[in-house]
């Protein structure tokens, strides 16, 4: 930057929030990240997840037995 | 703060690191807030609009992305506050006869003027005052706060080009405000239209 003007801008006084404000800040924000942490995920919540392909995979043997007895009755197996 | 530290901190950020958020919040806290009081020149909506800053930058934490630049960042949120504070404001204000003695009324000090070590600096912050706020916005940006033209345009949400236009178009404005009123007091109306 070679304009004066702007280097006079640049050499401005900066500012300092007030500590007790700036600690009220910092707190809360600390507050609010603890909250939005991700928490563990508990082994029952684990394990329901795995239900729904537990269920399809058990009517899957289900309906392919069925196949096969109804083919075995009509003699085709 | 180079690169690799600022990249390593939003990975600790998106973690909801307390620490993390420390560094980032010491290292860029002064100069947001000089920011904010010098576009908003009342203290204590600078020190509304800072805390409401950084409780953006935690709520967004986790969906922040890898390569995010923490400075452009965080200069548009509370950029972008004051613009929305300035038009809640304005709005609230419309109907008043009084608008043109807010948000300072006439004679009054902006806490800069009130701490100018010198006549000079004292003459800059009134001319500064008295500009536009797009004008002035730039001016705090590229020429106070430091940032490249790059990233002022991304605060501002403009072009690189557009950007140096205003910025140019603002240095001179304020050097028409230093010559034309040497030591009179700044007018605030400008201030409160956005």
């Amino acid at each position: 930057m070679n304009d004066p003007l702007l280097e006079r801008l640049a050499a401005l006084p900066s500012a300092t929030p007030r500590p007790v404000r700036a600690r009220r800040v910092r707190a809360r924000c600390h507050r609010a990240l603890g909250r939005r942490r991700p928490r563990p995920v508990n082994r029952w919540r684990r394990a329901t997840q795995y239900w729904p392909h537990v269920v399809a995979g058990l009517a899957g043997i289900y309906f392919a037995e069925t196949v096969r007895q109804v083919l075995g009755v009509w003699g085709i197996l | 703060m180079d690169r690799e530290t600022e990249l390593a901190l939003v990975a600790r950020l998106r973690g909801g690191d307390a620490g993390a958020f420390d560094a980032v919040y010491d290292a860029f806290n002064g100069r947001l807030f000089t920011f904010l009081l010098r576009l908003s020149r009342r203290r204590e909506v600078a020190d509304d609009l800072l805390e409401e800053t950084w409780l953006r930058l935690v709520k967004h934490a986790g969906r922040l992305r890898a390569d995010t630049r923490l400075l452009p960042w965080l200069f548009t949120v509370a950029r972008n506050l004051h613009v929305s504070y300035i038009r809640s404001r304005a709005l609230e204000d419309a109907g008043a006869a009084g608008l043109a003695l807010w948000p300072v009324s006439p004679g009054s000090a902006s806490p800069f003027e009130e701490a100018a070590a010198n006549e000079l600096e004292r003459r800059i912050e009134r001319a500064l005052a008295r500009l536009p706020r797009h004008a002035r916005e730039v001016l705090l940006l590229v020429s106070v706060a430091g940032l490249s033209h790059a990233d002022a345009a991304e605060v501002c949400g403009v072009t690189p080009d557009a950007l140096r236009q205003r910025l140019s178009r603002a240095r001179t404005a304020l050097a028409h405000a230093l010559d034309e009123h040497p030591s009179e007091r700044a007018p605030v109306l400008g201030e409160v239209l956005p």
